[in-house]
């Protein structure tokens, strides 16, 4: 069987958020803490919606109910050297 | 350049990432955890599926970075090379392991910590550190009445009507050049001809841009923007300048028009992550700017308009077309529900009505649903609120497309798919802004618009 992954950043498979689910994890921001899902590069462009369904679909809660974790600045990666020069000025 | 010591050529109009894949080298680097195969998918620097270190930057994305000669490019979390990594023999074993992952197999005694640590970190962590100097310094400041983030079909459209309207307009854009999505679709809708009277979306995003610019509108492409601060008045974004510099950006405005779009819900099969599977912004910008040309038949994964355009557009090209299918989420009808393949993907498994069948195809290109970006909206302090039709969140507003007194959301990020849709509402975000900043003289034309709008609901196109 191959994996159907749903977290391309952390490696983290339909298969892997299903268990978790069964196991008693019911809140998104659980999940995320357990298994690393958002935390990657991408910040949850790609899963945290399909996590969301996935979650309303094995535990009946309805979607409009499940919170989505709080977005906090940067939106984009930055590099720190972008932050940290950027008081300097330039030569 | 060069990609793992390897020699490759690379014409103008490559990105790192299609210089890459002409030269047949599709697997860029693995992933974190189970060392999977790892390349280009969104073609929009978004999914951080391609990033690469080139000239001991790590962390590059391939796909926002121009090819230049000379570059040398080496694949990450990968040895010794991309395509043969012994510590793939994990994605084999994870089986074994707990699926908590990493965390739970750390033995407790805290002796061994730190010899358990360095093992960890030789296997999963993006990139080497750096051992090639970036460039980041100063900071660039502009002022304006109002900054629009996203220089996509209601971004432009927003940011004509705003500047034509004597506003001073700085528009922030993350690709290369503008136009968002509608750029890289040059068929023909009929909405758009009919009402707006523009033969495609392509020609409608050179139009309105063409008007923004003439009326005096500043655009800052290759910019992010990161952060907002409605009530300071000030967005945070940077330029990408190359591969390893970039400068702060400060835009302080008065009103702030949010349209940044929308990401690709993926699609949920087996091997779903291998190379070869991607979004379809990625292939049309693979097609239409590096002029790429898939050899090996393309496959469908989606459905309604978006995947039936897609599926003339790469018909015209000469490339042939298998579907569109559904995934495994799909409740019925034929679906992929795995891709197999070396490199990158061979073949796909449909099934339909009990059957199971093969099907050769070189890719695999995801047009599902829509992902609304609600970052920038969320972190101003809208309400996110699922939306059933859209089967996403879209930021909770008014009428008049506000979701603050001072901020304006409109296109695909509040929830208006269609062509039509995404220009309607971002004329609509730019007369309601004019009104709300004591222009009455626009109110008609915002009552008509908005009344337009209510008959189409949000994610309903």
């Amino acid at each position: 069987m191959g994996k159907v992954i749903v977290c391309f950043c952390e490696d983290v498979t339909l298969d892997e958020i299903r268990k978790a689910i069964k196991e008693g994890y019911r809140d998104l921001e659980h999940l995320k803490r357990l298994l690393g899902i958002g935390t990657g590069p991408c910040q949850g462009k790609q899963c945290l919606i399909t996590v969301a369904r996935i979650l309303a679909e094995d535990t009946g809660i309805s979607v409009s109910e499940i919170r989505l974790p709080t977005f906090r600045p940067p939106a984009r990666p930055v590099p720190l050297g972008v932050l940290a020069g950027a008081g300097l000025e330039e030569e | 350049m060069t990609f793992d010591g390897k020699h490759l050529n690379a014409s103008e109009k490559d990105s790192v990432a299609s210089a890459l894949m002409k030269a047949g080298f599709y697997t860029f680097s693995r992933s974190l955890k189970y060392h999977r195969r790892r390349g280009y998918r969104c073609g929009r620097g978004y999914c951080r599926g391609c990033l690469v270190e080139i000239n001991g930057i790590p962390n590059v994305p391939a796909c926002m970075t121009k090819a230049e000669s000379g570059m040398k490019v080496r694949s990450q979390n990968a040895f010794p090379s991309a395509d043969l990594d012994f510590f793939a023999i994990l994605d084999k074993l994870s089986g074994l392991a707990s699926y908590k992952g990493l965390y739970e197999g750390l033995p407790g005694k805290w002796y061994v910590w730190p010899i358990a640590w360095r093992f960890v970190e030789r296997l999963v962590g993006l990139g080497r550190f750096p051992t090639g100097k970036g460039e980041y310094g100063g900071e660039e400041r502009y002022e304006a009445d109002v900054v629009v983030v996203g220089g996509g079909l209601s971004g432009l459209a927003a940011a004509a009507v705003l500047a034509e309207a004597g506003m001073n307009v700085v528009l922030v854009e993350s690709m290369d050049r503008v136009g968002g999505y509608a750029r890289l679709d040059p068929l023909e809708d009929t909405g758009l001809a009919e009402i707006h009277g523009y033969s495609s979306p392509l020609e409608a995003v050179k139009a309105l841009e063409r008007r923004a610019r003439d009326a005096g509108a500043t655009m800052l492409t290759s910019t992010d923007a990161y952060s907002i601060y409605p009530a300071e008045g000030i967005l945070g974004a940077y330029t990408r300048v190359s591969y390893n510099r970039g400068v702060h950006v400060v835009v302080r405005a008065k009103y702030f028009v949010l349209t940044p779009g929308s990401y690709e819900e993926p699609g949920l099969f087996e091997n779903n992550d291998m190379p070869g599977v991607m979004y379809e912004y990625g292939l049309r910008r693979l097609i239409l700017d590096h002029g790429f040309r898939p050899e090996e038949p393309v496959a469908i994964v989606g459905s309604g308009w978006r995947a039936a355009r897609l599926s003339s557009f790469i018909a015209s090209k000469g490339v042939v077309v298998e579907g569109p299918y559904g995934d495994i989420s799909s409740a019925s009808g034929s679906r992929i529900v795995a891709v197999y393949g070396g490199r990158k993907v061979g073949e796909a498994i449909v099934v339909s009505e009990g059957s199971r069948r093969r099907v050769r195809v070189g890719y695999v290109v995801v047009a599902k649903g829509l992902y609304p970006a609600v970052e920038l909206a969320a972190q101003a302090g809208a309400r996110l609120r699922f939306n059933p039709n859209l089967g996403a969140y879209i930021p909770e507003y008014s009428e008049d497309l506000r979701i603050l007194n001072n901020v304006f959301v409109a296109g695909s990020a509040a929830g208006y798919t269609s062509y039509t849709g995404r220009l309607d509402s971002g004329l609509l975000a730019a007369y309601s802004l004019l009104v709300v900043a004591g222009r009455s003289e626009y109110a008609g034309k915002a009552e008509t618009l908005a009344e337009k709008l209510r008959l189409r609901v949000a994610g309903n196109g």
